[in-house]
Parts: C-alpha cells; sequence; structure tokens
C-alpha cells in the first residue's frame, strides 16, 4: 500500500517534472514595465539624500568660507595697511571731522580760528586743568561732519585757549601743524606712573617713549609703529566727576568714519505648483549679526594725541614751527594704543523687507526685493590714553569721522586752539578702570539681485542662491550713553561722507521653505553676506561688513 | 546567452538585458508551477509577474549555497502561498468524510499529460491542492509544510492523506470512464482531432448496425 502511494507520489512528481507552459508575451511587458517603475523610485530616492546632503554641505562650505574669507582679508589688510603707511600724502588728508563713532568733543563755533598763545608751559598747564574742572557744566561739544546737531559734550569757551597746540598760520591750506599729544604707555608695575595715576592691570597708557623692547614686550614689534588708526575719542558728556586729582578726558576722534553696516538679502523661491507659476511676491524679517570688520589703511591718522603743553616736557615738536610733517612723522614712531576694531561688538540688528521673483524654468528663478536694513554696535573700551604733559588720561577708541567734511565742522581742522580745545571734554572724565561705551545705528535700503536654483522639490523645498546686494545708505546714528537719544544724520551722497552712497555685496542665501498650500507658502532661509569692496571712500578706513542671520518669510505664488 | 553567473551578475545591476534572458530560461517552468496554485492562468501569470519582480530584487542577496533554478523556484512557490493565503481564509480546511485510499495496482498516471494532471489538482480543495503541490511535487516535509501555512504537522500530513485519496479517487474514475468509453475508441483527447474521433465513432456504428441486420 505504502509502495502503491509512493508510487502514485513519485508519478506526480514525474509528470511536471520537466513540464513546461509558455507565457504571454504581454507577460515580460508589464514585468519590464514595472521593474522600470520600480528602478525610478529608487533613483528618486537616492536622488533625493544626494541632494539633501548636497545641500546641507553647500551651506557648510559657504559658512567656512565666509568666515575664512572674513578673517583672512580683515587680518590681512590690516598687516598690509601697517606696512604700508602712507604717511607722506599729506595733500591727500582731510582732516575735517564729521560723524565720529563715539561722541567726540569738537569745535563748538564754526570757521573761527583763534590762535593760541604760546606762553608759559606751566601756568598754562595749570589753567587748562582748572578750566576742565570747572568748566563742564557748560560745555557742549558738537559731533564732526554734523550741521547744526545736538551738542553731545562739553565745550570750551573761547577764553580756554591755554592750550598749545602748533599750527599753521595759514587760512585755508590743508596743512595744519599739530603738536604731538603726549601720552605714556605704561604697565601696573611702572610706579612712576602708575603712583599718580591709578591703572588696571589691562589698561595701558601709550607713549611715543617706550623702547623697543617694550614695544615688542606688548607684542607690537619693535621699533615699528603700530597701526595708528586707533584714535581716541572723548566719550563722556558732562556730569561725570572725577574721583581722583587726575582730569581724565576722552581725547578727539579723527579718522574717518566709514561706519554703515550691509545686510542686504535677497531671497525670494517659488515652487511650480501643477500649473508651474511664474510670479512669487514675498515678505521676510531677518535678524542679524553683523560684524564692521573695520581697517585702518593709514598708519599715522593725525591727531591721534594731542598735546596740550607741547614745550612743558621739552616735546621735540615745537608747535610753533612744527610742521605736520614731522608731527606725522613723530606719530610714526609712536606706539598705538590698542586698536578698536575689537571693541566694537554687534548688536541686535535686523533686515525686513519685500521680495518678489520670476521663475526661469523647473530649476531656476530670479529675485530681487526692497530691504530695510538696521543695524547697531557697541563700542566700548576699557583702555585709556594719558597726555604726558597733563597725565590727563583718556579712554581710547577708534573713531571716524568724515574727512570731507566742512573745515569748520571738522574735528580734525586744528586751525584754530578752539576747535583743538573742544577736542577735551570739559567735564570730569569717567573713572579709569571702568568700561566706556557707545552705540551707534545705521540704515540702509537694500536691493538684492539673486539667482536661485531649486535643488529639491517637494512639499518641502530646499533652493540654494546667491547674488549681489545694492545698499543705498540712509543714515547713521550715534548716542553716547543710554541717558540720551541717538544722535541722527543723514549722510547725504554729495561727498560731505566717508560713506559710499552705494556700495556691493556679496549674498548667499539657501532655503527651506514648507508649502502650506498651492499659493502659500513660509521659509526659513539663512542669510549670508559679505561685502565686495570698501564702503567707505577714504583711504584712512576702510570698512567691510559681513553678516548673518536666519530669516523667516510668507510666500504667496500671484500666477 | 549569458552563464548563469554572468547572469545572476547582470542582474545584480538590473541590466535589462540579463533580466530578459533570466526570465527566458525559467519563465516556463516557473509558470507551471504557479499553475499548479492557481485555478486559472490569468491568476498564474500574475503571480509569476510578482516572483520575477522579487527575484530580480533580491538577486543581489544570492548566495549560490543551492541552484539558482531551486532559488528561484522557492520564491515563485512563496509568492503563490501568500497569493493564496487569502483564498485559504476563505476556504478553509473542509473535514470531509474519511476517504480511503483507492488502491487500484493498475492506477496509472502515464496516460496523463501535466495539463490533465493540472486539472485535476485543480479538483481539490484550495488547501489540499497546496499541501498536496507541497509534499509530493515539490518534496516539502511536512514539518516545512506545517510552518508555511501556520499549521501543525499533524493537520499537514492528515491533509496531505485526503488530498491523495480524492486524487486517487479521481484518476481511478476517470480511468473507469476512459475503460466504459474505450469501446468508442475514445484515446486521449489531447492526441486525437475531434472530429477524426466523431467519424470513427460513427463507422463503428455503421459497422455495428450492418452487422446486426
Amino acid at each position: 500500500m505504502e509502495d502503491f502511494n509512493k508510487n502514485f507520489e513519485d508519478q506526480w512528481k514525474k509528470a511536471f517534472e520537466d513540464a513546461e507552459e509558455e507565457p504571454s508575451a504581454l507577460l515580460w511587458q508589464g514585468l519590464e514595465h514595472k521593474l522600470a517603475e520600480k528602478e525610478l523610485t529608487v533613483y528618486k530616492k537616492k536622488n533625493l539624500y544626494l541632494r539633501v546632503a548636497a545641500a546641507i554641505l553647500f551651506i557648510l562650505f559657504s559658512s567656512t568660507s565666509a568666515y575664512f574669507i572674513y578673517h583672512y582679508t580683515y587680518e590681512d589688510s590690516i598687516a598690509h595697511n601697517t606696512r604700508n603707511t602712507d604717511s607722506g600724502n599729506l595733500d591727500e588728508e582731510k582732516t575735517n571731522a564729521s560723524g565720529e563713532l563715539a561722541p567726540t568733543v569738537n569745535e563748538p563755533s564754526s570757521g573761527e580760528k583763534n590762535i593760541a598763545a604760546v606762553e608759559n608751559k606751566k601756568d598754562q598747564l595749570t589753567q587748562q586743568k582748572n578750566h576742565f574742572t570747572k568748566t563742564k557744566e557748560n560745555a557742549t561739544v558738537t559731533t564732526g561732519g554734523k550741521k547744526g546737531k545736538t551738542d553731545l559734550s562739553p565745550t570750551i569757551s573761547p577764553a580756554d585757549t591755554q592750550h598749545e597746540f602748533a599750527y599753521s598760520e595759514d587760512k585755508g591750506t590743508t596743512e595744519r601743524d599739530i603738536s604731538k599729544a603726549a601720552v605714556k604707555r605704561s604697565r601696573t608695575n611702572d610706579q612712576s606712573i602708575a603712583s599718580s595715576t591709578p591703572v588696571k592691570k589691562n589698561q595701558i597708557i601709550i607713549t611715543n617713549n617706550l623702547t623697543s623692547e617694550e614695544s615688542e614686550a606688548l607684542g607690537f614689534g619693535s621699533n615699528e609703529s603700530l597701526n595708528s588708526a586707533l584714535l581716541l575719542s572723548t566719550l563722556h558728556p558732562k556730569g561725570i566727576p572725577s574721583k581722583t586729582s587726575k582730569i581724565r578726558y576722552p581725547l578727539v576722534i579723527t579718522t574717518s568714519f566709514p561706519l554703515s553696516n550691509h545686510f542686504d538679502e535677497e531671497y525670494a523661491s517659488k515652487k511650480e505648483t501643477k500649473k508651474t507659476p511664474r510670479w512669487y511676491a514675498g515678505y521676510d524679517f531677518t535678524p542679524t549679526y553683523t560684524n564692521q570688520n573695520f581697517a585702518s589703511t593709514y598708519k599715522s591718522t593725525p591727531q591721534s594725541f594731542l598735546s596740550h603743553n607741547t614745550g612743558t616736557t621739552g616735546a621735540s615738536v615745537d608747535p610753533s614751527t612744527s610742521s605736520r610733517k614731522s608731527f606725522l612723522d613723530e606719530l610714526n614712531k609712536m606706539e598705538s594704543v590698542k586698536e578698536l576694531e575689537k571693541a566694537i561688538t554687534p548688536e541686535f540688528s535686523y533686515n525686513s523687507g519685500l521680495r518678489g521673483g520670476y521663475r526661469l524654468n523647473k530649476k531656476l528663478r530670479i529675485e530681487t526685493g526692497v530691504n530695510y536694513v538696521y543695524t547697531q554696535s557697541k563700542v566700548m573700551t576699557n583702555y585709556f590714553a594719558e597726555d604726558r604733559y597733563s597725565n590727563d588720561q583718556y579712554p581710547a577708541f577708534n573713531v571716524f569721522f568724515d574727512e570731507n567734511a566742512g573745515e569748520d565742522k571738522s574735528i580734525g581742522s586744528y586751525n584754530s586752539a578752539e576747535k583743538l580745545n573742544s577736542f577735551f571734554a570739559l567735564n570730569a572724565a569717567p573713572p579709569i578702570n571702568e568700561y566706556k561705551t557707545a552705540k551707534i545705528y545705521t540704515q540702509y535700503i537694500g536691493v538684492p539681485l539673486t539667482l536661485n536654483y531649486h535643488l529639491i522639490n517637494k512639499r518641502i523645498n530646499v533652493f540654494i542662491g546667491g547674488g549681489i546686494s545694492t545698499d543705498f545708505f540712509l543714515q547713521y546714528g550715534s548716542k553716547k550713553d543710554e541717558s540720551e537719544g541717538f544722535e541722527k544724520e543723514i549722510i547725504k551722497s554729495s561727498g560731505t561722507s566717508s560713506f559710499k552712497p552705494i556700495a556691493f555685496s556679496l549674498l548667499i542665501t539657501p532655503e527651506v521653505e514648507y508649502e502650506i498650500t498651492s499659493k502659500y507658502s513660509i521659509y526659513l532661509r539663512p542669510m549670508f553676506k559679505g561685502a565686495l569692496e570698501s564702503y567707505t571712500d577714504t583711504k584712512r578706513i576702510s570698512n567691510r561688513p559681513n553678516s548673518t542671520g536666519v530669516g523667516f518669510g510668507l510666500r504667496y505664488i500671484l500666477d | 546567452m549569458l552563464s548563469e553567473e554572468e547572469l545572476i551578475n547582470g542582474c545584480s545591476k538590473n541590466d535589462r538585458s540579463a533580466q530578459r534572458q533570466l526570465y527566458e530560461k525559467y519563465c516556463r517552468r516557473m509558470l507551471v508551477v504557479c499553475l499548479r496554485y492557481t485555478k486559472n492562468q490569468l491568476e498564474a501569470e500574475d503571480i509569476l509577474q510578482e516572483s520575477f519582480i522579487k527575484i530580480f530584487d533580491n538577486i543581489k542577496k544570492f548566495r549560490r549555497e543551492c541552484p539558482l533554478e531551486g532559488w528561484i523556484k522557492r520564491i515563485v512557490i512563496n509568492t503563490a502561498l501568500k497569493n493564496n493565503r487569502s483564498k485559504l481564509y476563505l476556504h478553509p480546511a473542509v473535514d470531509i468524510e474519511h476517504v480511503e485510499d483507492s488502491f487500484n495496482e493498475n492506477l496509472t498516471l502515464d496516460n496523463y499529460n501535466y495539463k490533465e494532471l493540472l486539472e485535476l489538482i485543480r479538483q481539490l480543495p484550495p488547501r489540499y491542492q497546496i499541501v498536496f503541490n507541497l509534499y509530493a511535487i515539490e518534496g516539502y516535509q511536512h514539518k516545512e509544510i506545517a510552518e508555511l501555512l501556520g499549521t501543525t504537522e499533524g493537520t499537514s500530513k492528515s491533509q496531505f492523506c485526503r488530498a491523495r485519496g480524492l486524487l486517487q479517487k479521481i484518476v481511478k474514475e476517470h480511468y473507469e470512464n476512459l475503460e466504459r468509453d474505450n469501446s468508442k475508441k475514445i484515446v486521449k483527447l489531447t492526441e486525437v482531432p475531434f472530429n477524426v474521433l466523431e467519424t470513427e465513432v460513427a463507422e463503428k456504428e455503421t459497422s455495428r448496425s450492418k452487422r446486426s441486420h
């Protein structure tokens, strides 16, 4: 029985062993079609991963490049400018001051030229001190380059002409003789200075009498004048009491002030829907972080240090006969105060604006818009310079002024002793161990133009784009302390400002967009912006701001 | 024609020509396998198509530990079982009355071709059809069959016995019918055209009637 069953089963097996049946011809066609569909799905998935990876790599690459370009160009320009001192180009020098970064003391009067008589140095110094002590209440200042703006700090009355300055009597000449400000540089263990001048350990007082070893020890290199772009500005308005017998006054800021920030962003992208829309519009808001990237191009910026009494301590510069060139030569030998660039810290800034774009094809779109750009920065220092004659100490800043401003408004116009006197705040200086700050802001209208590539096309879209931003400078303002409002100024494009009226930046703008509906979408857009050129048109200071931020916006498809 | 190794490598790289050649090489035999698990040609071709998609997807994982045909056949069977799984729920094993093995020493399948045998298998209930295919024709053990179908080994054995008994009964009845019609010289329908057969029958009846007269 079992054999029978086994035999029965074997017969079945044998019957089907070599059996074959021809399938229909459509079977392979259907199979081929399904295989093609499957391969396409796999390809799309792989492609999506590759695209996402490419987008991430691009963002990392562009941010890293922006970082290195910023550091490279900034430090390189500093080194370059330090090597290439333009001390001989006196003719090009314009020392009219306007638009200081920090509050400055300026000549209160305009167009007046007083020739300070050089008499007994001691009496003058004493009188100067007394004057500084008692006139703080009445002092007013105006910042250079501004027309009839609000006075920010005390002025020096015309009678206060005890300061001894070397200047040219020639009217209308660009040459000025400025007596060299004697400042000391010392460490806290320098008893000769520290005993009379309480200085914090991290504070330095710059002097031109430092030996090469001292300068080298401080990291400035031997026999090499430091970048003298650092200028001193008056900081504080009236009302600051002096806690010591030493009256400290901030020095005047002298260099150009190209302060401008570029925020431009530009970007709008649009996703094609079923009928591939072409036009779109949007609005976005981008909080930003901007580095000003100031760099001095002129080492021997005049009026880095002023001396009240050039003859008292046997200064090498005779104010009555010294020329501007000799003063500048002296300046070249001096070591500069610690640079200000690093004392500027960005504060909250933002861009806000409208976007509009046109889709060229499935992958590319071109976009433009109008942006309002607002930037803020804080300037602070705890470094001070001291007048070696008067031992007055001044918080040190880099400040920039408008070298093209009218002479009567300039800080740097030293033809008038009165103007020079106004460099010094006549109120009591702040305590030396405090940080001193000033705030500034700028406003621009930016017009970006970018080309965007549609990397990932789904409900969540990824774009990468880049282009150029054209910035139209509007306005800047500054204030010395929280108690005051901003002193505003509109920089004209007629050449009265160190700011260029129009400047250009490079934009890199990746984007992630989410389609809410076929018409509306929201997006996040990191923004990297770097200046393609200096934003100033002065040789003294270059300004190449870089900014980053992440914006969010809303987009609407128009057709 | 590519060798088996070249076919495997080509299909791993999604080379369409290699895929076509592999298909052409095995599609006929595998279609018969599919026919054994289905009720009609259309359904069998669907299973075959689905099987080949899986074969091309997984051929990269083929470890060459067994013959390629055996590996392909296994995929086809699994696909067929997956397709039948729903039907098995609809057609649970029927507790039919005990079917005795129809012992007939003359019972032979030599006179059947595979198409006729297919028809016989399709007469079985779905579950029995599957069990019989797996055990008798594919050579699976009852333990494996139980795992595949989610039953026990004992159930598989009893189902197979019943399936076999049914088939034997069908074959036996078929043979009896054949013998009954033997006088009409009805031979294998697949070998003689039908119109010729009718002519022969008519001639026979004519001669018989003549003789009687």
